[in-house]
């Protein structure tokens, strides 16, 4: 035993090994200490291959700014090899203009094999409402700049956002401008602050501006996900409708939805993996943890009652 | 797929030997959980007897600990055993010291065991968030190796992070 005590020594294990390790610690705590430990840590740290996942989630116990600084560290160590980011609930303006910068200044090193999931979940309620038009409208100021690379490369797969409020607009001419998105998220955190002042009207088509939307201009969509989203049943009916090739679809806690008759039947007919509104939402981790999930989101129904 | 049927009723048993002479019997399902067990099944074929003189028995016995739950747990393919896993594994690295966890890791990590190894390295992931420098140096019994200054120099390039 005293033999193996002696024997122990964390900086020889593999490199390959402590590079996992260091990835699963996560680019908060390896940027904030782990990498500070040893000279062998501090190497692994500095190579842009560890940075190729940047997932900047946490418990809601660091500030913004911090954060923010946090990802533009990351994003810069990435050396344009990151891709897959995630910055749940800190992004905001000017961290997108930053990222949608430096991704000008990474196209250059992508190649064919390289596929791009840009994961902006999150931006949460403090976003301005016109960040998101602002992200689309670098969107469209890539397109034309990159407009080859956008044909040839997959360079958009997933797209996964994470917001209460928000323009549908965006997603007018998404698909041309990526054509090769198949994975589309919409989901809404604080679903149940949906809920209007009694005097406010409530139009059938305001709660299905959004699946109205991904229906007319997403018909490639492979995967969608709207949980939260306060669409009826006009709402997925025209989903069903126009993207014909949709394999999974998550409608969790779209609780405007009947799916009791016929509409329910098409659904669990045509669509392979499908979540209903009151499936279970326990392994959506940080993007579900709404503190509002002890009071059930109100419906249409309920709403009208008042 | 099903033509594979009549292979899988007679089970092959191999004797691993560790590093300090003990012998393990397993079922081959079992260790070729393994890669490396894996590897010189198909290579050597007939051969029975596999030495292992990179681990030592102790660890090896965890090891094969591990591959037989996960094995068995396996056998009966409904989505419920995802949950069993998880928690058997939630079990199996609770308690584990550090010692044994880092000898662990290295025999998984000779062996090939992919899943085992990431279920570790999560475990000492875990170890590390949250903590700062010192208190995973000590955590860890690393040793600084910095040159003077050298860790002086780093810290302020880092101290944005800390403003």
């Amino acid at each position: 035993m005293a033999e193996e005590q002696q024997k122990r020594n964390w900086e020889e294990l593999p490199r390959e090994v402590t590079e996992l390790i260091l990835s699963k610690v996560g680019p908060i705590y390896v940027l904030m200490s782990a990498q500070d430990v040893c000279k062998k840590w501090y190497r692994i740290c500095q190579d842009p291959l560890q940075w190729r996942t940047i997932d900047l989630r946490n418990n809601n116990d660091m500030r913004d700014s911090f954060l923010r600084s946090l990802c533009c560290e990351a994003v810069d160590r990435s050396a344009g090899q990151v891709v897959d980011i995630n910055v749940e609930y800190f992004g905001d303006d000017d961290l997108l203009e930053g990222m949608s910068q430096l991704e000008l200044e990474i196209s250059e090193l992508r190649t064919e094999l390289f596929s791009f999931k840009y994961n902006l979940s999150g931006m949460s309620n403090r976003l301005s409402s016109n960040a998101f038009d602002m992200f689309f409208a670098y969107s469209t100021f890539r397109t034309r700049y990159w407009l080859k690379p956008l044909k040839n490369f997959p360079l958009l797969e997933e797209l996964v956002l994470t917001l209460d409020n928000f323009s549908s607009r965006c997603f007018i001419d998404l698909q041309s401008r990526c054509p090769h998105l198949r994975t589309l998220k919409v989901n809404r955190q604080g679903y149940n602050t949906d809920v209007q002042p009694p005097d406010h009207e409530v139009t059938e088509a305001s709660y299905n501006d959004v699946s109205l939307t991904i229906a007319h201009f997403l018909p490639e969509l492979r995967h969608l996900q709207l949980i939260g989203n306060p669409m009826t049943n006009m709402g997925l009916e025209a989903i069903l409708d126009r993207c014909r090739q949709l394999e999974s679809l998550d409608l969790r806690r779209c609780l405007n939805l009947n799916l009791e008759g016929e509409l329910g039947i098409m659904c669990r007919e045509n669509i392979r993996h499908l979540r209903l509104p009151h499936d279970s939402i326990e392994d959506l981790g940080y993007a579900a943890a709404s503190p509002n999930e002890a009071h059930p989101p109100s419906s249409i129904n309920e709403l009208e009652n008042t | 797929m099903s033509s594979s049927s009549t292979t899988t009723t007679t089970t092959r048993l191999l004797m691993l030997k560790a590093s300090d002479g003990v012998t393990f019997e397993v079922e081959e399902a079992v260790a070729t959980k393994l890669g490396a067990i894996n590897n010189m099944v198909e290579e050597e074929g007939s051969e029975d007897l596999i030495c292992l003189p990179n681990v030592n028995g102790k660890f090896l016995g965890m090891v094969l600990e591990w591959c037989k739950k996960h094995a068995n747990n396996n056998t009966n393919s409904d989505k419920g055993n995802d949950e069993v896993n998880k928690w058997w594994d939630k079990e199996f690295v609770m308690d584990l010291d550090q010692n044994t966890l880092y000898h662990l890791l290295m025999a998984a990590d000779y062996l090939s065991g992919t899943e085992l190894v990431d279920l570790l390295t999560e475990k000492v992931a875990s170890m590390i968030r949250g903590k700062k420098v010192e208190e995973i140096r000590e955590t860890f019994k690393i040793k600084s190796d910095f040159l003077p200054g050298q860790e002086e120099e780093i810290r302020k390039k880092n101290s944005w992070a800390f403003e």
